[in-house]
């Protein structure tokens, strides 16, 4: 692999993504203009609702948007020095999976149910390393035993549905890294585990990380786990980036009314609060969004010019941005 | 295993309108389809009391598979005890006539997890709220339109909602329109399984904010099942924390949560996600998986996963104490 990386040049850099999809409602911009970068081993959070955009933008980066309805109108997805976008359909491929590769949210719809652990382990190994037959179930004992799957001699012939969740996950984590990717991005990846299997599994793909210097991508709705895991915050509404900023800066000094509001609306584990704020109203329609600023109707800070016109990114300080008329 | 009993002797005054006392329910597991044999039994709640006092909110926390919802569908008399009792304003509910059930069943409700599935998309708004009524009550059409109509305003929709289907909501309008539903018959307790979890972050303070508001207004009285600890802390002001069928703690909300005694409940707050990238975590990560309900360990059910275990913990079931007022665990630490 070609990792001639510094730490300093991003891994991934993403730029002014818009993907769109054609609707019996009209168009739907469900990402529109959509940048950022991930370096060497950092962690980005991506934060946001449904229908924010956050699993197109995903999907899009695996170049998996169904064509049609979507499309990917313009941008660029720069990974290790390569336009993914540019890639034929078979260069594709090759990159998804070994250099990139995506954990999603429910293990038991993204593992095939008639195929062995072991096969569907092996899959990836077969089609992007070049190794020979017989050590290609070594290399997948490797990685199951890495995920910590008990006994992964005997768990390599069981199928899915003969796992736990959390194990079904952790074998889902261990195709992901099989190829050692540069950036792993992970969907919602514990919602649908229990509270002490997520930790593990927060814990595990932390180490993982910290063995491969991958970098990882989080997309959820919960700021415990960006609190938790992650560097960087990216938080999407209606399709854009309203605020990005390191992970203490977002919970320091939001500065995007609806991060603020995200943020206390979140019940507290440490303390005792009497009433929690709530964001009145329901996110816009992607094919009907108002002009200007998509957060204006429920915004408590709303101005004639957040009506007009949608707010640039304002600098809040260095490596934070917030998309808001109040920083102009 | 015996839990709590009663946790009289508290400052509490408000009455207690729901008791359970060693709930159990075994599900047999048989083998063979014709002379069918009972091979064993998945104790799903194992010896279970707790009460529910007017007006408060129990809060009920696990894993998936630690009883929780059983407990609850035992409460709504969806299933029968294997043994134990409930007793409602201190009658016995399953030793009730006829009459005393109807009127048991109509002042409890339920609030489900998922508003897409629990509402019946070929009813029309006034009739899913209006069909509570229609059943327990004899209202002429005009008095139940006018409460549809009232319920609506309550749970914060408007009138003209009234004639559309469920698929015209949002996931919290939807929810809106289950509380309106379980609402309908001025129930005394709600049970609301996970009743935000499926819902959208922004969505989900309006509707505990909501059920906080209808709680004071009407005097209802909430059991909630939920898996997030935040979540609880926010609504409940009682706690009792499931494990494998069982009690294994019981205290006031904020009792429990400054000072945590059972090493599972500990565990599970270790294991909640931090509210600042700053919050400090003691890290106690539990090694494998809740085991299976079927062949549950011996002793403490927890002390294969247990940190702290001792020699007794895999051979004596410990023992329910009060270690400080109102506060129960069942652990041999203590």
């Amino acid at each position: 692999m070609a990792t001639a990386n510094t730490s300093e040049a991003p891994v991934l850099k993403v730029e002014n993504l818009r993907t769109y999809f054609r609707t019996r409602w009209g168009e739907v911009k469900a990402v529109d203009g959509v940048s950022f970068e991930l370096r060497k081993g950092e962690t980005l959070g991506i934060v946001g609702e449904s229908g924010s955009g956050k699993s197109v933008t995903v999907l899009s980066m695996m170049r998996l948007i169904p064509i049609p309805p979507g499309r990917i109108v313009e941008g660029t997805i720069t990974l290790d020095g390569e336009d993914l976008l540019q890639l034929s359909e078979s260069e594709m491929s090759k990159v998804r999976g070994s250099k990139i590769a995506l954990i999603i949210q429910d293990p038991m719809t993204s593992l095939n149910p008639v195929f062995t652990i072991g096969n569907q382990v092996t899959e990836a190994i077969r089609i992007h390393q070049d190794i020979p037959k017989r050590s290609v179930m070594e290399k997948a004992l490797e990685v199951l035993r890495k995920v910590n799957i008990p006994a992964a001699e005997t768990r390599i012939r069981d199928y899915p549905h003969q796992l736990s969740g959390g194990m079904r996950q952790r074998v889902v984590g261990a195709i992901g890294i099989s190829c050692q990717p540069l950036v792993l991005i992970a969907d919602e990846p514990t919602t649908s585990l229990d509270v002490t299997i997520q930790a593990q599994y927060l814990k595990l793909l932390r180490d993982l990380q910290q063995e491969s210097g991958m970098s990882l991508i989080f997309i959820t709705h919960d700021f415990g786990i960006v609190a938790k895991m992650c560097d960087r915050v990216a938080v999407m509404y209606a399709g854009k980036i309203v605020e990005e900023g390191s992970v203490r800066d977002i919970f320091n000094k939001p500065s995007h009314p609806y991060t603020e509001a995200l943020l206390a609306s979140v019940p507290k584990m440490e303390e005792d609060v009497d009433r929690l704020y709530a964001i009145e109203g329901q996110p816009p329609l992607l094919h009907d969004l108002p002009v200007g600023c998509s957060f204006a109707d429920r915004c408590p800070y709303v101005m004639d010019r957040c009506r007009e016109e949608y707010p640039p990114e304002f600098p809040v300080d260095e490596g934070h941005y917030s998309a808001c008329w109040r920083l102009a | 295993m015996t839990t709590p009993v009663t946790t009289s002797g508290n400052g509490q005054d408000r009455p207690v309108i729901l008791e359970a006392r060693n709930l159990k329910k075994y599900f047999p597991v048989t083998r063979g389809i014709v002379l069918a044999r009972v091979t064993g039994y998945i104790k799903a709640v194992d010896g279970v009391s707790f009460q529910i006092r007017a007006g408060e909110t129990l809060g009920i926390v696990g894993e998936s598979g630690c009883g929780k919802t059983t407990t609850a569908k035992m409460v709504l008399m969806l299933e029968q005890p294997t043994e134990g009792s409930i007793y409602y304003n201190g009658q016995d509910i399953y030793q009730a006539d006829e009459a005393g059930r109807k009127e048991y069943r109509s002042s409890v409700q339920a609030v489900f997890q998922d508003p897409w599935s629990s509402l019946n998309p070929r009813m029309r708004v006034k009739d899913l709220i209006a069909e509570p009524m229609v059943i327990n009550w004899q209202l002429s059409k005009p008095e139940i339109r006018e409460r549809v109509l009232e319920l609506l305003q309550e749970v914060g929709l408007s009138s003209y909602h009234a004639n559309l289907y469920p698929h015209e909501f949002s996931g919290g309008q939807r929810q809106r329109l289950a509380i309106a539903r379980a609402l309908s018959l001025n129930p005394k307790i709600i049970v609301l399984d996970e009743p935000v979890s499926a819902l959208d972050v922004s969505i989900r303070a309006q509707i505990m904010n909501l059920l906080k508001d209808l709680q004071s207004e009407y005097n209802v009285s909430y059991m909630l099942i939920a898996h997030h600890l935040a979540t609880v802390r926010y609504m409940c002001n009682w706690v009792a924390v499931m494990y494998l069928g069982q009690v294994v703690e019981l205290a006031p909300v904020k009792e429990l949560f400054d000072n945590p005694l059972h090493p599972y409940t500990k565990a599970l707050m270790s294991a909640a996600l931090p509210s600042h990238p700053d919050t400090e975590q003691e890290e106690i990560i539990l090694t494998g998986e809740v085991p299976s309900p079927l062949n549950p360990p011996e002793g403490c059910h927890f002390h294969p996963r247990c940190p702290f275990v001792m020699d007794q913990c895999s051979h004596v079931i410990p023992e329910t104490k009060e270690i400080t007022p109102n506060h129960w665990v069942s652990c041999h630490l203590y």
